[in-house]
């Protein structure tokens, strides 16, 4: 009787709220990871806010040098400034709205309709995820530089037009242009797997009720969508701000600056020290993007229930049939793929077989070998590169999508400030530019008595603190479709926590999950910036070693695109499979589903 | 009898000449050998170098035969980012760097500033070439960075080259055909030779050429062989080899240009200070030498017959004006700045 009024009482502590207060070890991981997280992203913030208000005229942040507001008086009172402002919101909101409005057209159609060759479209749209930023710019350059590019050498010829032109990649367009195509794998990645989650029977009540299909999406679907589409459009509108590789190499040789350019340019410096406090300055503004981004999420999705469609009730996936429409839909898309991913990876491929870059002619043709791939194996420091890549791109994502499993499930599930702080506290370092992490972490693990300076575990500790914003985004998106009453659910049947989340929450978040680890892994492999800030002795990555080549070799471009070629190769292979996965994992899900109905 | 006594006298006069110098180079040959024990018991340096990794690697197989039981541990990055962990790194008492390259930019002046960079002493272990030494001692020359124009063979007819600054005006080179970096160092040569109101006024005109930034020499030249640009800035040393495989590329005769001394320095406070000097030492001997110009081409540029390179210089007429002081290397920096200014390579500006 004793034991039965103690259950009783427990399973009331539950109750419809969850579990707080049940198994306190629980308690103690999330304490674990909250601290970590604040841990991670304390330091570079604090240095950043730090580093701003710091007088770094040929100093460092942390050497003898007074403290002064000059910084935010240069860069507020200055019209550059707001010249820069007006052309990062234009560059900002126009990559997005491209990338946004592909993505949602591609995610409905290979996720919820019955288009064909769905997987080999998925792995299209997917592949260009592998490309590291630098190399993509590179692609559109050789394809449409006004001068030389492959596009302008084939309608000149075609039209028999004479000087430049007519297209040019160095321009604003182009700018958005390339952007709006890069962003769109990783926000694939993102609201995916909320497409496949929605549960068709709403759609279909509108349908019998006689409602059109333009308004049911509009009015049915969009708006079950919002918190995944929501998270898409903040996380991408602040990292626009932040991307440098496109706009230094398209925007910069012709004097188009945005925030990011502006920031490159004062840490970048060829003439002494880089001036960190104007940087931060520029950084602070971005840092306070990010967080104003986040309030307007959080008070956007703060009603829950409202976006859950996983409930306790059973659903079953179901697939839209488009009718011969499908044919034509499918047509689309593989041209996009061709425009966004054959050509230009055939682009580098041509580049990659020559001693230099010229357009393509019968005398290049006759030039065509494979020594700079030579080159590249023969390579011995490219072999530890490699290995280091390897262990950085297992670890850093594992840890990653662990932290914000944890950090996304608390924020969803309960509301007070202490749940939700480390979720937010994630996102705001989307705004704050990667070297400046950098340097936080170079200074930090100099000063404390963590001996990983110089390590692998440094860029895997400064790859975590740089992607983690990302993945808090994607799980929290994902539990948000997800309600609490199944899991309330297996709580209340005497199923313990981790029971619970590791039969019940998780198997219904695979796809995120798996996305959101296969993203962290592809950014990984591809990020510079950070690595190279902290590179020491045997501790650089494949992408570190690409661009010491691009900025030391004595070889052109060709060099350099081999081994681009290489690591887009072995990349892609990665997101090939980890695709298939994530596609044969819903069909055998879709295909129990149906069994059991 | 009278001329065998003045040949021994003669003999006896060499000898008393010459003992010094045997004696002097036993000094420093047991001096290097001095030097060599104490390194091989710190048992290892390590160097940031500018090269790509493949030809350090080869450099540094070589030094490790000559002198084994000395491991290098080599760190590639580019150079404006040493200083700023050399300066962090010192400040926390936790150096990990010996020797870094460097070369007479401001960058390297914010080092001098600091003290950071430690003045060696070869003489005492080695005949040193005057030439090699800079800073009394603070950078020792193994190579040298003389910006220059080049232009695309194909795209630039002969009676069309450049000759001038001033030639870079005309309207046929308008219009995205100029391909400049962003260092800014090509025409900030002009401030070391002219007065300041006639180069900002040609570096306006300049701009009005509608010209391209790129984010560094190699990137301009790169465009100049591929064809995307007519004109642009390089560094003479890289266009010799790219010349040499068939590109169309060739020097433009504008000059003067500033030569800009390049090698190594050791650092102050570093954990294996003997290493970081027998490193110098080796990189100046023949040895050194032979094999840097044998793995990469590089030579210092200021005699014709140093190297290939050099002698192409002298070939097209180019004259140096040589940064031989601290205060030229910090003037550099201000004039690179104004340059970058001036031709609208910093936003807002």
């Amino acid at each position: 009787m004793k034991a039965k009024n103690r259950r009783v009482s427990r399973l009331k502590r539950i109750g419809a709220s969850g579990w707080r207060g049940s198994l306190p070890w629980s308690q103690i991981v999330w304490v674990i990871v909250a601290v970590l997280i604040t841990y991670l992203v304390a330091g570079p913030v604090l240095m950043l806010l730090f580093s701003s208000v710091r007088d770094t005229t040929q100093k460092l942040p942390l050497e003898k040098t007074d403290f002064t507001l000059k910084n935010y008086v240069r860069v507020l009172t200055a019209t550059s400034t707001y010249k820069l402002a007006i052309n990062t919101l234009i560059y900002a909101l126009g990559a997005l709205a491209l990338s946004f409005s592909l993505t949602v057209v591609f995610a409905w159609f290979i996720e919820r309709s019955n288009i064909p060759l769905r997987s080999l479209l998925l792995m299209g749209i997917l592949a260009p995820i592998a490309f590291p930023g630098v190399v993509e710019a590179m692609a559109w350059i050789l394809l449409a530089n006004p001068s030389n590019g492959i596009y302008n050498f084939l309608l000149r010829k075609l039209f028999g037009w004479s000087g430049q032109g007519p297209l040019n990649i160095y321009s604003m367009p182009g700018m958005i242009l390339v952007t709006g195509l890069r962003l769109v794998p990783s926000m694939y990645l993102m609201i995916s797997g909320t497409f496949s989650r929605l549960d068709p029977s709403l759609e279909e009540a509108s349908e019998i009720s006689g409602v059109l299909p333009r308004r049911t999406f509009w009015h049915i679907s969009m708006p079950l969508l919002r918190p995944s589409l929501l998270a898409a459009i903040i996380y991408y509108f602040v990292l626009a701000i932040e991307i440098f590789e496109i706009p230094g190499m398209l925007g910069m040789p012709r004097g188009v600056f945005v925030f990011s350019t502006a920031l490159y340019n004062a840490v970048d410096s060829v003439l002494g020290l880089p001036d960190y406090g104007l940087a931060c300055g520029y950084g602070v503004i971005g840092f306070t993007a990010g967080t104003v981004m986040i309030i307007l999420y959080a008070r956007a999705v703060r009603r829950r229930e409202q976006f859950t469609v996983i409930t306790g009730k059973g659903y079953r996936p179901r697939l839209i049939r488009l009718g011969r429409w499908r044919y034509l839909i499918s047509a689309g898309m593989l041209t996009y793929i061709v425009f966004a991913l054959v050509i230009p990876i055939l682009a580098l491929i041509w580049a990659s077989l020559l001693p230099f870059y010229s357009v393509p002619s019968m005398q290049a043709l006759s030039q065509i070998s494979f020594s700079n791939y030579l080159r590249v194996v023969q390579t011995p420091a490219i072999i530890q590169s490699a290995v280091n890549t390897v262990i950085v791109a297992v670890v850093t994502p594992t840890v990653v999508i662990i932290l914000a499993t944890i950090v996304a499930w608390r924020s969803v599930r309960f509301t007070s400030w202490t749940s939700t702080f480390p979720d937010r506290l994630s996102f705001v370092l989307v705004g704050t530019p990667s070297v400046v992490i950098g340097l936080a972490l170079m200074f930090l693990y100099l000063s404390v008595p963590i001996p990983i300076y110089g390590t692998l575990w440094i860029i895997i500790v400064a790859f975590v603190t740089r992607f983690i914003s990302f993945s808090t985004r994607l799980m929290g998106a994902a539990f948000m479709q997800i309600h609490r009453e199944l899991e309330e659910a297996s709580s209340i049947s005497g199923v313990t926590w981790w029971k619970t989340m590791w039969r019940v929450t998780l198997p219904l978040v695979w796809p995120s999950v798996l996305r959101g680890w296969l993203w962290v892994c592809v950014h990984s492999v591809r990020e510079v910036t950070l690595a190279l800030m902290l590179v020491g002795i045997g501790n650089s990555t494949i992408a570190v070693r690409l661009w010491m080549m691009v900025a030391s070799s004595k070889s052109d471009i060709s060099f350099a695109c081999a081994l681009a070629i290489l690591i887009v190769a072995v990349l892609s292979i990665l997101t090939f499979l980890i695709g298939a996965l994530t596609i044969f994992h819903g069909e055998v899900e879709g295909a129990k589903t149906v069994q059991k109905a | 009898m009278k001329k065998k006594r003045w040949a021994l006298m003669g003999i006896c006069f060499v000898i008393f000449l010459g003992t010094p110098w045997v004696s002097l180079a036993a000094d420093k040959s047991a001096a290097l050998q001095q030097l060599y024990e104490a390194a091989k018991k710190e048992g290892q340096l390590v160097l940031h170098d500018g090269s790509t990794i493949e030809e350090i690697t080869q450099i540094i197989q070589v030094f490790e035969k000559r002198y084994p039981g000395i491991k290098v541990q080599p760190i590639v990055s580019p150079s404006p980012v040493i200083p700023q962990r050399v300066i962090v790194e010192s400040q926390a008492g936790k150096l990990s760097i010996d020797a870094i390259q460097t070369s007479v930019q401001s960058f390297m002046v914010n080092l001098i500033q600091r003290n950071l960079l430690r003045k060696l002493d070869l003489n005492r272990v080695m005949d040193v070439d005057p030439t090699s030494v800079w800073g009394g001692g603070l950078l020792w020359v193994l190579q040298s960075i003389v910006p220059c124009f080049v232009y695309n063979t194909n795209g630039v007819s002969k009676a069309d080259v450049p000759k001038t600054y001033e030639d870079l005006l005309d309207p046929k080179f308008k219009g995205g055909k100029i391909y400049l970096s962003g260092f800014g160092m090509v025409n900030a040569t002009m401030f070391f030779t002219r007065k300041e109101n006639e180069v900002v006024d040609y570096l306006k005109r300049l701009r009005s050429q509608e010209i391209v930034i790129q984010k560094d020499p190699r990137a301009c030249a790169t465009a100049v062989s591929s064809g995307e640009a007519s004109i642009g800035e390089a560094f003479s040393r890289l266009v010799f080899p790219i010349k040499q495989r068939g590109a169309p590329i060739d020097l433009a005769p504008i000059g003067p240009q500033i030569y800009i001394p390049d090698g190594t320095s050791a650092l102050t406070g570093s954990p294996h200070p003997n290493a970081a000097e027998l490193w110098t030492a080796w990189r100046l001997s023949p040895e050194g030498r032979d094999t840097t110009f044998k793995v990469s081409g590089f030579a210092p540029e200021i005699k014709c017959t140093n190297s290939p390179s050099a002698q192409y210089l002298c070939d097209k007429g180019i004259k140096f004006r040589v940064l031989s002081t601290v205060e030229d290397a910090r003037l550099l920096g201000e004039y690179q700045e104004k340059v970058r200014e001036l031709l609208g390579m910093v936003p807002g500006k």
